[in-house]
């Protein structure tokens, strides 16, 4: 059944990257996720097979009331790369991994809205759309949240809000974060000053697949830290300030490296369509950092022989787990890549 | 286990990155991290919840007495719920089920007030209401009820037996001339 639907998922392009959103040319996507529990259950990490069980069919029947169609994961019955498959599309945490049974994600189609069942806590609500669309983000996964405590009984406090396995997600449970492009500030060397900025308002900057990955790509995932003492729609505002004046700052920098020296912005990203188009040999990290250049390219309109939805789509295929699915299986893995890659550049 | 960068402090966050299918762990000190942008720390780090939260433990232990006047040593905290202690919460940074923050909350609330930007929540309100004891005792008295029936139908009354003295051992709230006060 998951080994099915995985190939149903290779089969389309990934909904939040291939549909044009708001600041898009900065602003690849925004998320929301909630974190939500069940009275009367322990947490996952303490929780026992059958426990993690119950709480697993719980959701599935809860889920079963939602007007919208969705197609189960058993992780357990997944191998390790389609695991990963589901981690590099944004489905999934490394965290649901670690449970031996009754982790489960429920995912819609295009892929924007997603359930994961029995990760750190019982339910994780994700909603992902393309661009730079927050409220629209919360307005969609706000009415999940609302449908699903139709039926389910969500553990909420009066003073603490909602009660998380982990006392950083207490409150509203909510994590926003928007993922953006930001090379003009990387180049110029600002990002160093940008970043401290934002973590001195309580906001964090990771890299493209959050904890524990670094910023290749120059992909960066930028989100509320704290979840207690604002409500939603302050959080959001928040965020939405700094992203803003963060763009701004993007766009200036872009700004000043064309006018300082165009001819270097345009070797740089002619050479990256070089090495994307040509290349027979080509790392993941290199794969990334090209991408970055020539989508850089693409949103300054120096290149228009490629579609800006193209470039998105070859940041999740050059990840391993993809590659294996999608590519040659007799080259070695960066051969592979190059192959794959080249091949859809031609096709443009 | 000590940082894998410096050799001198004690490493509190552990790191695994994978890169194309292999899967490497860094343990790292919360100074080294902020220092290593390679890390995701993006060179800065001023406040970090890893650590925070995996210091839980210290923060618990100076709310309670070391030994206990006659020399023994004092018994953890624990949720009368899920069994989940204050030794798990210091270790994992995580609480055992929705219950333990009772517990818990008091030994929380500085590293809460480090986390958050308040102590309240002001947010989004749980659409079902929290259930007063007359609530619950009339959701248990109909779900058992509702059970009984089942049972009765299909002649399991062995099974019937064992709820009916369920029922009846259901103890009513106190009634009160000012009803949720």
């Amino acid at each position: 059944m998951s080994a099915g639907h995985i190939q149903q998922l290779l089969a389309q392009p990934v909904g939040w990257l291939a549909d044009s959103g708001p600041s898009e040319d900065i602003a690849i996507s925004s998320r929301i996720r909630l974190a939500r529990n069940l009275n009367g259950h322990f947490f996952p990490v303490h929780a026992s097979d059958e426990q993690l069980q119950a709480v697993a069919d719980l959701v599935a029947d809860a889920c079963a009331g939602l007007p919208d169609d969705r197609l189960e994961f058993n992780i357990s019955e997944l191998d390790e790369n389609d695991r990963m498959l589901l981690f590099e599309r944004r489905l999934v945490s490394r965290e649901l991994f670690k449970r031996p049974t009754g982790a489960r994600l429920l995912v819609t189609p295009d892929e924007c809205s997603s359930i994961m069942v029995n990760e750190e806590d019982h339910l994780r609500l994700q909603w992902l759309l393309p661009g730079l669309q927050l409220e629209k983000v919360y307005e969609q996964v706000n009415r999940l949240d609302d449908q699903l405590a139709g039926t389910l009984d969500f553990a909420f406090d009066s003073k603490l809000g909602f009660l998380t396995s982990c006392p950083t997600n207490l409150g509203t449970g909510m994590r926003a974060s928007v993922m953006l492009h930001l090379p003009g500030l990387v180049m110029t060397k600002e990002i160093g000053r940008a970043v401290q900025g934002i973590a001195q308002l309580h906001l964090t900057a990771r890299g493209i697949f959050g904890e524990g990955s670094d910023n290749r790509g120059n992909l960066f995932q930028i989100s509320n830290q704290s979840t207690l003492g604002e409500s939603e729609p302050e959080i959001i505002g928040r965020l939405c300030r700094v992203i803003a004046k963060l763009i701004e700052s993007e766009k200036f920098a872009r700004g000043q490296l064309l006018s300082a020296s165009p001819e270097l912005l345009y070797d740089r990203v002619g050479r990256a369509y070089g090495t994307l188009r040509y290349s027979y040999i080509l790392s993941g990290e290199e794969a990334l950092n090209s991408l970055s250049m020539l989508r850089l390219g693409v949103d300054m309109g120096m290149f228009t022989a490629v579609d800006i939805h193209t470039v998105n789509d070859l940041f999740v295929k050059v990840n391993p787990a993809h590659l294996k699915h999608l590519a040659n299986f007799n080259l070695p893995p960066d051969a592979a890549r190059a192959a794959m890659v080249r091949e859809i550049l031609k096709r443009g | 286990m000590l940082c894998d960068i410096c050799g001198k402090n004690e490493a509190t966050i552990h790191i695994e990155e994978i890169t194309d299918g292999a899967s490497k762990t860094v343990h790292l000190c919360g100074e080294c991290m902020a220092k290593n942008p390679q890390f995701g720390g993006l060179g800065v780090s001023p406040f970090n919840l890893a650590e925070i939260v995996l210091n839980l433990g210290g923060k618990l232990a100076s709310k309670m007495p070391a030994q206990k006047p006659d020399g023994k040593a004092e018994p953890t905290m624990k949720c009368p719920v899920c069994g989940w202690t204050s030794r798990e919460l210091g270790t994992t940074g995580l609480l055992g089920c929705p219950s333990c923050y009772a517990v818990f909350e008091p030994a929380l609330e500085s590293a809460l007030a480090a986390m958050h930007r308040g102590g309240e929540h002001t947010g989004k309100r749980a659409s079902r209401p929290e259930m007063s004891a007359a609530d619950e005792y009339r959701l248990q008295q109909a779900a058992l009820r509702k059970e009984l029936d089942d049972c009765i139908k299909r002649e399991d009354y062995e099974q019937a037996a064992v709820l009916r003295d369920r029922l009846a051992a259901l103890v009513p709230p106190p009634k009160s001339g000012n009803a949720d006060k």
